[in-house]
């Protein structure tokens, strides 16, 4: 689950040159055979979802901020709608009508803004730490309640992550200071039961030092839904399985390609793709947990294939920097 | 581990602790930014943004009132901006920003001509640690948005591995007897980096706007915004290789760019911190 997200990035990623993928591609392992795997109780349809770009205005943007106590005049820029107060922002990109807000002051437990004094005095106190998982859990899910999402679907718990610092003395490399300064916890769009994975499906509440609320970002836009798409079983769909993913493997550059695949588990849910024009397409999909053995190494990973032969699954749009939301932008790496 | 401590005690020559006087003059800053790696022998991807990057770094720099030196990008970028042993390149100015691939090496200029650590038949400048002489002038800080220049193996959210970082002492190593400088952190990355266009430029906001946070502080915000938060990478791992001293606990992870501290060989033993933040799930 830690790699869900890199199902619809796996092409993007750049790596080193550290082999060649094997002749005759990837190999895939169906412990049990497609039957094993196959998803009981499906519809026979399941409708397609479209999403136009944002028409958010600047009133809107002003009202969301001041949720986060960030007031101030709206200032209009080519890609954000933005607000700012103190060390506090607050962004909502215009094509996408996607929010973002951090309050760095509150991250660092009051500090952010604090320099140490130099070689003449005394060193900056501690950094302040985040409440324990279970403690931070309670408070993103209040907050989460308290400004539920509106539009079609619930928001579901999906993963927590966390963000560390730490620092280590050259003259005691075994001895080490680390704090988990903010825990974030991400909660994805579910529709009937089925998870909406990508674009249009994402709240992240970042829980910070004395349970502050130092981060926010959400990307739920209402859904419009459209005609209904014949839905093919999951074992026909895993048929498709090796093609997809030499398919993908054609898009890697070599050291990062996927040599081996074992499957885990098959789900039906949803995917969403940002077009460039802003707008956006929610299609069902077959999602493929498993374990991808990658010329650099194992992961867990998501494979999407297609559920409803009418609506193909597609490949990540390419970077763009007009397009900074969704898809990710590839790695540096050589 | 007991070489290690050998190499990064150094006794450097002290002088008077007094106070710092502010900077006489404009701070400044020098890019370089690589998008076209094809073309010129490869060896890695063409980038999208890092030109953008590194362009809008000295243009932010220089909204702050910083001097704007130099820009290099795609075809003037080699590897004698690095390495060198003289008065050029990176060692003029108080700051210089890369953006484009990395390793951990440092900066990976591309395999080609225009590339080339030996253009036009000339001294072979290759880009690795130990060619790096940053600490003969004015250089105090260099920051990379590039993938790994501090990756030391370690793939966990643990403490570092010392002996391979070691090479990377050499950066701040002041022993060519030159009084005139020293090199404060190097910020970069241990983990790989994301194709964004406003590392830079939110680095600059975070640290000489309103923000107001340190050097390092403001390095693992921006990158968490930059490279995480904003566009939902699966995660990053900034780190910062920097200066310490322990006799007074003095660490300029903690300095400001607005004021910057002395020098690290002002006022005693040198010794060297490694800051990193584990944000998400970093690839490597």
């Amino acid at each position: 689950m830690q790699r869900y997200w890199t199902l619809g990035m796996v092409m993007l990623l750049v790596g080193c040159q550290r082999g060649l993928p094997t002749q005759g591609g990837a190999e895939v392992r169906i412990p049990g055979g497609s039957e094993h795997f196959a998803v009981q109780n499906i519809p026979n349809t399941l409708p397609v979802y479209s999403i136009p770009p944002s028409t958010r205005d600047a009133g809107t943007v002003a009202a969301d901020a001041s949720v986060f106590g960030v007031r101030g005049d709206v200032q209009e820029g080519q890609r954000f709608s933005s607000v700012h107060l103190g060390t506090s922002w607050f962004l909502a990109e215009r094509k996408t009508g996607a929010e973002f807000y951090q309050d760095r002051d509150g991250l660092w437990g009051g500090m952010a803004s604090q320099t140490g004094p130099g070689p003449d005095g005394a060193p900056l106190g501690p950094i302040a730490a985040a409440p324990d998982l279970a403690a931070s859990r309670r408070m993103a899910d209040a907050f989460l309640s308290a400004h539920a999402p509106t539009g079609l679907g619930s928001a579901v718990f999906y993963r927590e992550n966390e963000m560390g610092e730490s620092v280590s003395n050259a003259l005691q490399p075994g001895m080490s200071e680390s704090k988990i300064t903010c825990r974030e916890f991400q909660y994805k769009r579910s529709i009937d039961g089925l998870v909406l994975h990508g674009p249009a499906s994402q709240i992240s509440v970042f829980v910070g030092p004395a349970g502050k609320i130092v981060g926010y970002f959400s990307d739920w836009p209402t859904l419009i839904a459209g005609g209904a798409v014949e839905l093919q079983g999951s074992s026909a769909a895993l048929g498709g399985m090796k093609a997809r993913i030499d398919h993908l493997n054609s898009l890697l550059v070599p050291g990062k390609r996927i040599l081996s695949f074992r499957v885990d588990k098959v789900a039906l849910g949803y995917v969403g793709y940002l077009n460039p024009d802003g707008s956006r397409d929610v299609i069902p999909t077959y999602a493929v947990l498993g374990q991808a053995d990658h010329e650099n190494g194992p992961r867990t990973e998501v494979i999407y294939l297609t559920a409803a032969p009418a609506a193909p699954i597609r490949d990540p749009e390419p970077p763009s920097p007009a397009d900074p939301v969704q898809p990710p932008p590839p790695p540096l790496a050589r | 581990m007991r070489n290690d401590f050998v190499a990064v005690s150094l006794a450097l020559v002290a002088v008077p602790s007094i106070l710092w006087p502010a900077p006489a003059s404009a701070l400044s800053i020098s890019t370089v930014g690589i998008n076209l790696y094809s073309g010129n022998g490869g060896g890695a991807p063409n980038l999208v943004n890092s030109d953008a990057d590194a362009n809008n770094a000295g243009s932010k720099a220089s909204s702050y009132g910083w001097n704007w030196a130099f820009a290099n990008n795609d075809s003037n970028a080699w590897g004698g901006i690095y390495a060198n042993s003289g008065y050029g390149g990176v060692n003029t100015q108080d700051m210089h920003y890369y953006s484009g691939h990395g390793n951990d090496l440092g900066p990976f200029l591309g395999d080609g001509a225009s590339y080339s650590d030996c253009p036009n038949g000339g001294p072979c400048l290759t880009t690795v640690p130990p060619n790096y002489n940053w600490s003969l002038d004015r250089l105090k800080w260099i920051a990379a948005n590039a993938c790994e220049w501090l990756y030391d193996g370690i793939t966990t959210n643990s403490p570092p591995n010392w002996s391979a970082l070691s090479p990377w002492y050499h950066v701040f190593n002041p022993s060519d007897g030159n009084p005139n400088g020293s090199l404060h952190a190097v910020l970069a990355a241990r983990s790989e980096t994301w194709d964004v266009t406003g590392m830079g430029s939110g680095y600059m906001d975070a640290t000489l706007g309103w923000q107001g946070e340190s050097a390092g502080q403001g390095w693992f915000d921006t990158m968490w915004w930059q490279m995480y938060f904003y566009p939902h990478s699966p995660g990053v791992e900034p780190a910062v290789l920097d200066a310490y001293q322990s006799s007074t606990g003095a660490d300029w992870f903690n300095e400001s760019l607005k004021s910057p501290w002395p020098d690290p060989d002002c006022c005693g033993s040198v010794e060297y911190n490694y800051h990193w933040d584990w944000i998400g799930t970093p690839s490597f």
